[in-house]
């Protein structure tokens, strides 16, 4: 696996090297050397290694073979000549959200890829904060006296902060300029088209994600309270025009944005994504993003489980009628986890069906023999082990 | 002057000055909690006191609560959250008590209560088992706080009496802390009992 992507990061480069300037004229700066620790992004880069030891330790840290594999890959796509000093980490945790330091160290939240439908999209968000790495954002906005002043505020805070914590309190400190923000938007689409993707796909990744925020019952109509995505980009409209305008003029929006791919590399994990999705109690949110989940892929059994799972948990008016019949739909679909049983079992039991009941419950042991609820699960059923 | 001025400033900043004490469970034969919720009684244990507040959701610990800590929720009615918390939206995505909830629909209640601040809750094990004098049912769970991302494990016990919930949930540090713990905690649940 790590063979194949260090090769298509190597066809990769050779492509840039080959297409040269960009349609904008933009050219990612060399490879920024280490700086002297006496000097203040010296400094900077050493809290910076300080969180990263942490986050190497972090229990939230994914350690599998495949993803964090995959999503270096991707990065070092995009990098470039920058790829030997990127170091991606990927975080379980529900929320959109992705950063990278001055040092070259990048987390990047389960909750994004769970919402990225396809490679380009992953690729749009980690160009978009390579840009704000290989043009030094983050020491652009420490010699602003003003952020100075926000940074030192919230320094004392990270230490006793768990790398996640930390990240926010990171992000409030740097909070890059709106111009800042439109420089790594710009480059990141470029790195996007210069690596293959379809740069459309970077204004999808706003739009999807701005649809989940405005299906919230208590949507006030500014994002920007809503998300840390939101809160120090361009407002989302204007960005969204902005990169669906410099996509059209890119071209090449019909290339292939990888689907597949990004399927294979979080398939182990992505049931427990979605648990974790759901767990946040963001109905609204969750709603939009599992209906588009299944509008987009109608035999995704397992989005379409989980969008059962959304109506039971939500529990408003006609919604367990909802949920089991969008259950009774996912069962016959593919991918589904057998745990749809146990749910189709439990709103049996409540409505009092009782052969119903014992056939789903049944189906469920049958998949899953060593649940770790199956005791309980049996006792339902009036039977021993 | 200048000196506890800046200790003063420096405390409260720091979040260290709270009306709320810690103060030592008495080792009698029988505490009673609110609800008619009793347990035999243990050396070690300290209570959060809330200047006479009288809730439903009760904190014990031997060494500090981010270190171990039992939660008793006694006497849940239908229709209550579990804890009463700031905002109005926030409290609506506060689950509430049902009385036909199922033993898994209760542990998912408890999981929303710990997970609202993003910590990550795995159940690893729920089977019915007998608690204060009922058919109830033991769950065991890990917890990943994301505040300073320590492992917790825990182990909970609930029982629906009366349409009233009566939970009781252990969680503590999974090193040292949980299993040295444990054996105090499944004592003190089995000692559980509801009524005068």
């Amino acid at each position: 696996m790590e063979r194949r992507i260090f090769l298509r990061t190597c066809a990769s480069c050779g492509a840039t090297a080959a297409l040269g300037r960009t349609l904008f004229g933009h050219e990612l700066p060399e490879r920024i050397p280490r700086p002297d620790v006496k000097t203040m992004e010296g400094g900077l880069w050493a809290m910076c290694d300080r969180e990263e030891e942490k986050l190497r330790q972090s229990p939230l840290r994914l350690r599998d073979a495949i993803l964090p594999a995959y999503i270096q890959g991707i990065a070092c796509r995009l990098g470039q000549v920058h790829c030997p000093d990127i170091r991606t980490y990927v975080m379980r945790t529900p929320y959109f959200n992705a950063n990278m330091a001055p040092n070259g160290m990048m987390q990047v939240w389960t909750g994004l890829l769970l919402r990225c439908m396809n490679e380009a999209q992953v690729a749009a968000i980690l160009g978009h904060e390579i840009g704000h790495y290989a043009l030094r954002h983050g020491l652009e906005q420490l010699k602003d006296a003003k952020s100075r002043s926000a940074f030192a505020s919230v320094i004392m805070v990270i230490p006793v902060a768990g790398p996640l914590a930390a990240l926010g309190t990171m992000a409030g400190g740097f909070a890059y300029s709106r111009d800042h923000e439109r420089a790594a938007d710009r480059i990141g689409l470029e790195l996007m088209a210069k690596a293959g993707y379809p740069p459309m796909e970077a204004s999808h990744v706003w739009a999807n994600l701005l649809d989940e925020l405005k299906a919230e019952k208590d949507w006030s109509g500014d994002a920007s309270k809503r998300s840390v995505m939101f809160s120090t980009h361009p407002q989302e409209a204007e960005r969204e025009k902005t990169l669906q305008d410099l996509a059209t003029a890119m071209g090449g929006n019909d290339r292939d944005p990888g689907v597949a791919p990004l399927r294979r590399a979080i398939a182990a994990q992505r049931m427990e994504w979605m648990e974790d999705e759901l767990k946040r109690r963001r109905f609204g949110e969750s709603f939009a993003l599992f209906t588009r989940l299944c509008k987009t892929e109608p035999q995704d059994g397992m989005a379409c489980y989980f969008l059962g799972e959304t109506y039971r948990l939500r529990n408003s008016d006609g919604d367990l009628e909802l949920a089991m019949t969008t259950y009774a739909k996912a069962a016959d679909l593919p991918g589904v986890p057998p745990e749809v049983h146990r749910a189709m079992g439990r709103l049996h039991r409540k409505a009092g069906r009782t052969e119903e009941m014992k056939k789903a419950y049944f189906r469920y042991l049958e998949l899953r023999p060593e649940a770790e609820d199956a005791e309980m699960i049996r006792s339902y059923l009036g039977v021993s082990q | 002057m200048r000196k506890s001025w800046i200790v003063l400033s420096l405390l409260l900043a720091t979040g260290c000055v709270s009306p709320v004490t810690w103060v030592g469970v008495p080792v009698v034969a029988e505490t009673v909690l609110p609800g008619q919720f009793s347990v035999k009684g243990q050396a070690g244990w300290n209570r959060l006191d809330e200047g006479g507040k009288v809730d439903r959701d009760l904190w014990w610990t031997v060494n500090g609560a981010p270190l171990d800590l039992v939660r008793f929720f006694t006497g849940l009615a239908p229709g209550q959250p579990m804890i009463q918390v700031k905002g109005q939206a926030a409290q609506k995505r506060m689950p509430t008590f049902q009385a036909k909830m199922q033993p898994e629909e209760i542990v998912e209640m408890y999981e929303a209560l710990v997970t609202s601040d993003g910590n990550t809750f795995k159940r690893d094990k729920l089977a019915p088992c007998a608690f204060a004098g009922g058919d109830g049912f033991r769950f065991e769970f890990t917890l990943v706080r994301k505040s300073d991302e320590v492992t917790l494990k825990g182990a909970g016990w609930g029982v629906v009496r009366n349409d009233k919930l009566y939970l009781m949930v252990f969680q503590a540090a999974r090193i040292h802390y949980y299993p040295d713990l444990l054996p105090k905690v499944e004592a003190m649940a089995a000692s559980a009992r509801i009524g005068a």
